[in-house]
This record gives C-alpha cells, sequence and structure tokens, in this order.
C-alpha cells in the first residue's frame, strides 16, 4: 500500500475496480473527496477523447418481457465529480472504461437467434437472464443447465465477467450461444 | 521463507478481481489459528433457498499451486472438520455432479468432482477434452475455483441445503 492509499484507507477508502476491454481487472484505493479521473489516472489509465466511462451496470432490469424492453441506454459518467457522488455511501465501485456506448449483442439457441444491445457494464449473468426470457425458456427444468458459449469457440465467460471485457479490440458486437453446461462425468 | 506456492495464493488473494468478490459480497477468505498452509478456507455465498444458509465454507489444500489445481471441499468452521453430507449443497445437474458425496473412494466427498480440484482432475484425463472450458494450467487461481462454485451455487440448479431437500 503505497502513501496516498494509506491515507485513503484512514479517511474512508473507496475501491474502485477499474474494467478495461482484454486487459486485468485492476482497483484503485482513493479517498471519497477525490474524482473518477484521479482513480483512473491512479491504475494508469488516462481516458482518451475516443472512451467513455459508465460506473456499474445500468439501473434498469433485463427481465421485462420481449415486448417491453428497450436497448440499455446508460449515460456516461462526469470524470470531474468526486467519487462520493458516484458511490451513495456505498465503499466500492466498478467503472468500465470502453469505446463502445453499446455492444450489440446475438445469442444463439439452436436454430434462432435474438438480438439486444447492452450496455459494456452488462454482466454475462444479466445477458444470460435476458436470453432465457427472450427465448421463454423461463421455469423450464432444462434451461437450469444452459449457460452462455462464445460462438463458434470453446470459451465460456464467467457470469461476473462485463460484455466490456468481451468484445475483441475495435468491436462492438459480440456473438453468444446458449449450449448446455456439460456435468463431468466417469 | 514462504515456498514459492504460499506467494504466488498471497499475490492472487491482493488481485483486483478476488478483492472484487469480496467488496461484491460473493466470496471472503476466513482465518483462524487452526488453519494454516497449505490449507486455506474461503465461504462463498449462495442464493436463497428455503431453510438453506447464505453460504457455505471451503477448505482447500493448495500444495503445488498454481501448477495443479487446489483441493478441498465443505468446511465446518464450528467443528473445524468437514461439513456433515447433510449439510452441503444439492441440486441437479451440474451441482449436482461436482458436490457429490459419493466420490472419492475412500473419504467420500472430500474434494469436489470437476476439473479445477487436484483430485478430480488427475483421475480423469478425458475431462480436458469433455470440458475445454475447464481445462487448469498456471494462469488460473483461486479465483477461478471460487467463481466457478459460486456460479454452482447461484445457478438455477443449486436446490438447497441436503437435510432440506
Amino acid at each position: 500500500m503505497n502513501n496516498s492509499e494509506k491515507d485513503a484507507v484512514a479517511v474512508g477508502a473507496i475501491s474502485v475496480f477499474v474494467h478495461v476491454p482484454g486487459q486485468e481487472m485492476r482497483v484503485a484505493i482513493v479517498g471519497p473527496d477525490e474524482t473518477l479521473r484521479k482513480a483512473l489516472h491512479d491504475v494508469g489509465i488516462e481516458v482518451g477523447a475516443d472512451q467513455v466511462v459508465f460506473v456499474g451496470e445500468p439501473a434498469t432490469t433485463v427481465e421485462e418481457g420481449p415486448d417491453r424492453e428497450i436497448d440499455d441506454e446508460q449515460e456516461p459518467c462526469e470524470l470531474d465529480m468526486k467519487l462520493s457522488a458516484h458511490t451513495r455511501g456505498d465503499k466500492h465501485l466498478h467503472v468500465h472504461c470502453h469505446t463502445c456506448r453499446t455492444v450489440a449483442v446475438t445469442v444463439r439457441y439452436g436454430q434462432h437467434e435474438k438480438h439486444r444491445k447492452f450496455s459494456p457494464a452488462r454482466t454475462v449473468a444479466r445477458v444470460r437472464t435476458w436470453a432465457i426470457h427472450k427465448f421463454h425458456l423461463q421455469g423450464d427444468s432444462a434451461s437450469d443447465k444452459l449457460v452462455l458459449e462464445i460462438c463458434d469457440s470453446d470459451q465460456r465467460p464467467r457470469p461476473e465477467e462485463r460484455l466490456g471485457e468481451l468484445v475483441a479490440h475495435g468491436h462492438c458486437s459480440i456473438c453468444l450461444e446458449l449450449v448446455q453446461g456439460v456435468a463431468p462425468q466417469g | 521463507m514462504e515456498s514459492p506456492a504460499a506467494m504466488r495464493l498471497c499475490t492472487d488473494l491482493a488481485s483486483a478481481r478476488f478483492l472484487a468478490g469480496v467488496a461484491d459480497g460473493v466470496w471472503k477468505r476466513i482465518e483462524g489459528d487452526t488453519i494454516v498452509w497449505p490449507f486455506a478456507v474461503f465461504w462463498v455465498a449462495a442464493e436463497a433457498r428455503d431453510k438453506s444458509p447464505t453460504g457455505y465454507h471451503f477448505k482447500f489444500d493448495f500444495t503445488g499451486y498454481p501448477l495443479v489445481p487446489p483441493t478441498g471441499t465443505f468446511w465446518d468452521p464450528q467443528s473445524d472438520g468437514e461439513l456433515a453430507h447433510g449439510k452441503r449443497a444439492r441440486g441437479t445437474g451440474r451441482v449436482e455432479k461436482i458436490f457429490r458425496v459419493d466420490w472419492p473412494d475412500p473419504n467420500p466427498g472430500s474434494a469436489l468432482y470437476y476439473p479445477y480440484d487436484r483430485r478430480g482432475s488427475g483421475d480423469h484425463e478425458s475431462w480436458k477434452r469433455e470440458m475445454p472450458y475447464w481445462v487448469w494450467d498456471e494462469k488460473h487461481t483461486i479465483v477461478d475455483v471460487l467463481s466457478v462454485i459460486h456460479e454452482l451455487l447461484n445457478s438455477d440448479e443449486y436446490k438447497g441445503v441436503r437435510e432440506a431437500g
């Protein structure tokens, strides 16, 4: 822990978990009166003109139903506001730096496809929940075992991973597929 | 001087990914006088189920980490021993298999039946082919282990504690 982190702990530090595409998550420990820009600077990130920064997941749910859904419209945050304004009393927050305001998601299930734009801050778990509803699979015991896999690969992203961490550099879209989660056998 | 395995575990427990899980309330490390290297104990949150706990403890042996995955099972911090089978998580599909209590032999229920457990992976070479997304290498960490356990305990396949079923 460096001196600035020790100072931050002394005044009620906030842990800022920073998600960046293609890189390991980083954490900045800073005081509540510091700005988000300072927290990002502390972990080596200077936000470029082509980047947006989101705090947390969008407040809207994803399960409203196929007829009522709208694409995510999460507003990028103001980098020079105090962190305490972002946390609303919490001692930590997740921050997402990305070049895409939304990620166009395609989910395949069998021969069918569904589409929706999500914030890069959405977790894989939330996208799975949406897909289960969208394909009318909720309440079906067979859907218990369905997990998301990146199309045409054997990669299964973790539920806590964010869409923004998964999309390829320079792209704002991703294809996922609902597949059976295989139980170990033998 | 600490072993390379112990130093690597310390590094992984200081990672942003582990700390984010602690901050989000999905897992935490449990420390105590009786828990000494090569063992470590963690608590992992579980989705609410009738008459079931808010989470479960797991004790892992980190010998050889991270070249090989840890091995371990459900833990009872009160008795400082393996958790009674009736107090463990039950479910269907992956939950039923990975948390099975009729394996290994001897001492059934002493390891988790999946590729991120040293005992399970050592006995099942075919799993690398059947589950390529769960092949352990030295880039994996305790966070991958906790992440899978948390996924299972918060999935639709998890049905609560065994003795409530």
